[in-house]
């Protein structure tokens, strides 16, 4: 079944669960029901907050941070044209696309390097701040972009069985811990739209673009707004404001989907222009992001909203960047989107700790799955299992996590990195909640256990934070 | 009919009682308070006269000496009302009462009183509580198919042996299967309904679910009769089209939804709008070095908005949609070849006879000879990687992708040794400049072709691409000789190969797809199925298909009207089409660049799919901001309508029908947006509150241009933004 099947499916759960709530509430977002107990007095745990960076398309983890060790002879052997390592024996020259040749690759430990474009994420390795997990994944891996990136979603790898509740993995933790309905924030998407991510029954991820907008025009946020009139007609223009939104707050939530979904998104926009217009009002532009790149302007987007994160109680904005599929003559273009994660992530990094937000920030950058150990025809590589996920941050336990033995990039076929057997094993792995989880934990100090009701293995042994 | 029911009613089974109290049973004059008689409405056949426990059943009581302001107390509760009607006849009602049998005493206001012992009883009566149907499409569910034929559960209490039911007055055939449970089978409707359901045992106790089974048509492909409502027909245009005017929606009624469907799904194509649109190219017409996506945006932005082959445009963003590939990070020189690929899709609705101005060919609905073109568009060779896939180094991408999301839905019917083996069949197209062109394109090398045997969906042989016909070269008007078929691929090639060996998988899944888009979310395997059955039964013409789904009632369904989320590129189009205006008045460029820039705040626009899975539906389309976006759009566009004679004046109502609720009900009717009571008192309110200059509210004044030109601005982006114009 196509990917968007399943994911309508959820409308007629979403159609039972809030049009029933609705029916006899009255609201769609209850402030009580789903509310934790301990976090009782608004959004719950600490002042802290987590960045997700997804990187869509499946990210060659294998080529951002190089294997060491046993392992590193064989990435070599099974990636001739497209390993960062070694001298190409045809050339005699390391595989660099021009204007980076002879760029050395940056040294992590245990014979580990990092991409030789990433000198910011190298800096924060080398001040204890990054810490990497390889061979991160799910039991029964899929090698379809779709239903992996639903597993990663809804945190779920049988999200479509009886157990699947049709949520996504923030979407349950925003119900738990971001339900009070005064503090609307909890979870904010920047740029990549309304993903199953954040499909929860009581609460709603604010979505926002993020434009490039300068400083003197209001910055990123500053497209969060509802447009004026000709000054002949400003007059009337207040008028209708206040008349639709008086109609909508006398009338009661349509019962039936998709009409309650528009509703409440519509109230939701409406309620949230002023607030987060005031919240970040007087931004001061770092200006040290690149508006070149996607994940740049995104991230910019989230600095623009951290301005008023005291206010806003957000506790994790979602974005990231496409492009990750690289089938072919990846060289070039995976040495350009590496660069782009390198900035983007520097520029936040050297943002937030002028803001003295650093210490309450971690960053988590993920993808649906990594790529074959070994070079298609096409100077690329096609899907393959596992990957390499990386967290950074101010309170950062830095390390790395996860060695591969030599007969995981040996093998001719592709390897499973399965949670399932331990990580020092070979086709071993960690299991993508567990990140997740520790996050959720040690972090923000929430939670973690029903925000992932599927049983997993946890090693318990990463130990992310500090 | 006479139900058993009603016949029930016309008895009246009268009961002589016993004698009692300080009366004599006698001839003389009735001195001395007695009671005879009861009898009670509708009931009949106990041993002693009854009524349910609920009370409120009618009670006729016979005897002597009854004065006014009498009491008449079962047990030892008083009968809520006593109507006197004679000094022989009381009326009564019973009062609640557990089950039992008891006393019935009548007490006078001349202090005489008499009791009859075990005069009456309660009995508990049915209670149906829920009726969910056992099978069929709505399983588990209190909805029937207006088709009829499910078997449906009713579960509730004290059920007798014997008990009937009743769907909507009429009896069914039911099976009693105990005190708490009874079965039916559905005989369905010719409407879309909420009907009662009864169960009546057999004493004439019954229970009434008040519309406790809801009857849809969402799952009947048959045929819709009778002429198209104002409702269906905007609906249909806008499913089929974006979007009409007032003047094709009455054209649309007169027709008939037969001719309507037809005339939209066969026409002949329009060179005109494609000549307009062409010219947004400029000098550097496709094929080009260096075309930029967004002249490509523009150029559909145009045809999307005034093709009047309504269908070609949003059949062909439909496949845009479902083969969905992205001009954004295609190497320029190569980006023209996204025109033909879009042309493509213009090209499968138009008949095999027809042609483009561009003089390529229709395809007539063919959708195996379609998926066999796509595999060898260009575009899809470089985006999907086709074109580095070479014999000994396939590249996996365009097979899987092929079959997941073009043609089967992943893991139906195929494995991952199956995407490797169908990836050697891809094989053998590369990049190459033509000779003194500064653009790309593809030529087809044998020698680059894995022609060796191939094991695929379990059949062995040398399959190729379906076909590799020399390719049109649109620069030099010329074939290429050197794309001539393959003689190395004996076996054919692997989308021939998919339909034929996965034919129930493909079917269902392009259909399910279609169902999805063109009448609901999640559409039921019923209805998939059965288009699909045809699918295959038509060999692979998806024209009989279509039209079946357009006809059926399942599309006029209240699951399909108005059930969807406008997309981005729906709600842009869609309202400019319906209100019959553009975002320039006269510079046609200037107009679909700037409903470019709505789309892409908006979220979505032509040429620019967010992967090779296409763009979310239903309510993956709500965010936040690109709500406030959308309103943003209305109030750019209603900024437009700046002159009286020119864009204020079509729109209105005839003069004499422009008061203010008449205004807002024809703006409504105009867009097609269901608003609440409630909503159109405030927005009647709204246009009544007209200000002057220094903000004062005066009249609204009908005969007032500025008044007119103002509130219909206003009206239309009130009513656009409001929830019920975000559906689809």
């Amino acid at each position: 079944m196509c990917r968007k099947c399943k994911k309508t499916r959820k409308l007629n759960r979403r159609l039972l669960l809030k049009g029933a709530a609705a029916g006899a509430a009255g609201v769609a977002i209850s402030p009580i029901i789903g509310r934790s107990p301990l976090f009782a007095g608004g959004v719950g745990g600490n002042n802290k907050f987590l960045i997700v960076i997804n990187m869509l398309g499946g990210n060659d983890g294998l080529n951002m941070v190089i294997p060491g060790g046993d392992a590193r002879g064989a990435y070599e052997t099974r990636r001739p044209n497209i390993q960062l390592s070694a001298l190409n024996p045809d050339t005699g020259e390391l595989n660099r696309p021009t204007g980076s040749e002879g760029l050395p690759l940056l040294g992590l430990e245990n014979g580990y390097d990092l991409h030789y474009s990433m000198t910011g994420l190298r800096q924060m390795w080398l001040n204890g701040e990054l810490h990497v997990v390889n061979k991160v994944g799910y039991p029964q891996a899929n090698l379809s972009h779709f239903t992996s990136q639903d597993i990663y979603s809804s945190g779920m790898r049988e999200y479509g069985g009886p157990n699947g509740d049709g949520r996504g993995w923030l979407g349950r933790f925003s119900d738990l811990y971001c339900s009070n309905p005064a503090e609307p924030m909890g979870v904010v998407s920047v740029g990549l739209g309304r993903r199953r991510d954040f499909e929860g029954d009581l609460t709603e991820a604010l979505i926002t673009n993020a434009s490039n907008a300068t400083e003197e025009n209001g910055g990123p946020l500053s497209t969060f707004r509802v447009d004026g009139e000709d000054f002949a007609y400003r007059r009337d223009h207040d008028l209708r404001i206040q008349t639709i939104a008086q109609a909508l707050d006398i009338e009661s939530t349509p019962p039936t989907e998709p009409a309650t979904s528009i509703y409440t998104t519509e109230k939701s926009a409406a309620g949230l222009v002023e607030r987060v217009k005031a919240g970040v009002d007087g931004w001061d532009d770092p200006e040290t992001y690149n508006l070149g790149t996607s994940l740049g302007r995104y991230l910019r987007g989230v600095s623009q909203l951290l301005q008023g994160i005291n206010d806003f109680r957000t506790k994790v904005f979602y974005t990231g960047m496409g492009g990750f599929d690289t089938h072919s003559i990846q060289l070039n273009r995976h040495e350009s989107l590496m660069t782009q994660l390198d900035d983007a992530v520097s520029a936040f990094r050297a943002d937030l700790v002028a803001r003295n937000l650093w210490d309450r920030c971690a960053v988590v950058v993920i993808s649906e799955f990594g790529r074959r150990n070994f070079e298609n025809g096409s100077e690329g590589t096609d899907h393959g299992h596992g990957n390499c996920f990386m967290v950074v941050g101010g309170n950062v336990n830095g390390g790395l996590s996860g060695l591969y033995q030599e007969s995981e990039i040996a093998d001719v076929n592709q390897v499973v990195y399965d949670p399932t057997k331990a990580p020092n094993e070979a086709g071993g792995g960690y299991d993508f909640r567990e990140i997740y989880a520790d996050i959720i934990g040690s972090h923000l100090n929430l939670n973690p256990a029903n925000v992932f009701p599927e049983t997993y293995n946890n090693t318990g042994s990463l130990n992310l934070f500090v | 009919m006479v139900t058993r029911s009603a016949l029930l009613v016309s008895l009246i089974v009268a009961m002589a009682l016993g004698c009692g109290g300080g009366g004599g049973e006698g001839s003389g004059p009735p001195q001395a308070l007695t009671l005879e008689s009861l009898t009670v409405s509708g009931l009949s056949g106990g041993a002693i006269p009854f009524a349910g426990t609920g009370g409120g059943a009618l009670v006729t009581v016979r005897g002597k000496a009854f004065l006014p302001g009498i009491r008449v107390v079962f047990d030892n509760t008083d009968a809520p009302t006593v109507n006197h009607i004679s000094d022989t006849e009381l009326r009564v009602r019973t009062p609640a009462h557990p089950q039992g049998v008891v006393p019935v005493s009548l007490f006078s206001p001349s202090g005489e009183s008499t009791t009859v012992p075990n005069a009456f009883e309660f009995i508990s009566p049915p209670l149906v509580i829920t009726v969910l149907a056992n099978d069929g499409p709505t399983q588990g569910e209190p909805r029937a198919a207006i088709a009829g034929g499910a078997t449906f559960t009713i579960t509730g209490s004290n059920f007798k042996f014997g008990a009937e039911v009743y769907v909507n007055g009429s009896p069914v055939t039911e099976a009693y299967l105990g005190p708490t449970t009874m079965s039916f089978v559905d005989k369905g409707n010719t409407t879309e309904a909420s009907v009662d359901v009864r169960v009546l045992n057999p004493e004439g106790l019954d229970s009434t679910l008040v519309a406790g089974l809801a009857y849809t048509a969402e799952f009947s492909l048959a045929s819709q009769t009778g002429s198209l409502t104002i409702r269906q027909a905007t609906h249909l245009l806008r499913r089929m089209g974006f979007g009409a005017t007032q003047v094709e929606i009455n054209a649309a009624i007169g027709a008939g939804t037969a001719a309507t469907i037809s005339a939209l799904l066969s026409y002949t194509n329009d060179d005109t709008v494609e000549q307009e649109a062409l010219t947004f190219y400029g000098a550097n017409q496709p094929p080009a070095a260096s075309i930029g996506n967004a002249t490509g945006q523009y150029w559909w932005i145009h045809l999307l908005r005034h093709n009047s082959n309504a269908f070609q445009e949003r059949l062909a963003f439909f496949l845009h949609d479902h083969f969905a590939t992205s001009g954004r990070d295609m190497s320029s020189a190569v980006r023209w070849a996204l025109y033909n690929q879009i042309n493509l899709f213009r090209r499968f609705s138009l008949a095999t006879d027809q042609t483009l101005g561009n003089g390529d060919p229709g395809l007539g609905y063919d959708w195996k000879q379609f998926c066999i073109e796509i595999a060898k568009d260009r575009s899809m060779l470089d985006w999907l990687d086709g074109r580095l896939s070479r014999v000994g180094r396939p590249n996996e991408n365009f097979a899987r992708e092929l079959w997941e999301l073009f043609m089967l839905g992943e893991g139906e019917g195929y494995d991952e040794a199956d995407i490797q083996e169908a990836a050697r069949a891809f094989t053998g197209f590369v990049w190459y400049f033509p000779s003194g062109q500064p653009y790309l394109d593809f030529t087809y090398v044998p020698s680059f072709h894995d022609a060796g045997e191939k094991d695929i969906l379990g059949e062995k042989g040398r399959f190729g691409y379906d076909d590799i016909t020399p390719f049109w070269n649109a620069h030099t008007g010329t074939a290429d000789p050197t794309q001539a078929t393959d003689p190395a691929d004996t076996d054919g090639g692997v989308v021939a190969l998919t339909l034929r060996a996965r034919p129930t998988e493909a079917s269902r899944f392009i259909c399910r797809k279609l169902a999805t888009h063109f009448l609901y979310d999640e559409p039921h395997d019923v209805v998939v199925n059965e288009l699909a059955a045809d699918l295959v039964a038509a060999n692979w013409n998806l024209k009989p298909v279509l039209q079946k789904l357009f006809r059926s009632k399942a599309m006029y369904s209240s699951a399909a009207i108005k059930g969807k989320v406008k997309s981005p590129v729906e709600y842009v189009i869609g309202f400019l089409k319906s209100a019959d205006t553009n975002l320039h008045p006269t510079n046609d460029f200037l107009a679909a660049a700037r409903a470019q820039q709505r789309m892409t705040a908006i979220g979505q626009v032509p040429l620019d799919p967010p992967d090779v899975n296409g763009w979310p539906v239903g309510t993956a389309w709500l965010g936040t901001q690109t709500m406030l976006e959308r309103i943003n759009f209305v109030n750019a566009a209603v900024k437009e309508l700046d002159s009286f004679d020119e864009h204020i004046e079509p729109l209105l109502p005839p003069v004499g029908q422009r008061s203010a609720p008449q205004f807002v009900d024809h703006f409504a009717n105009m867009l097609d947006v269901r608003i609440s009571g409630t909503t159109r008192t405030q927005f009647i309110a709204y246009v009544n509150n007209m200000l002057d200059g220094s903000g004062n509210s005066i009249p609204y004044d009908p005969t007032d241009e500025t008044h007119l030109i103002t509130k219909t601005r206003g009206l239309i982006y009130l009513l656009a933004q409001y929830y019920n114009g975000h559906q689809e």
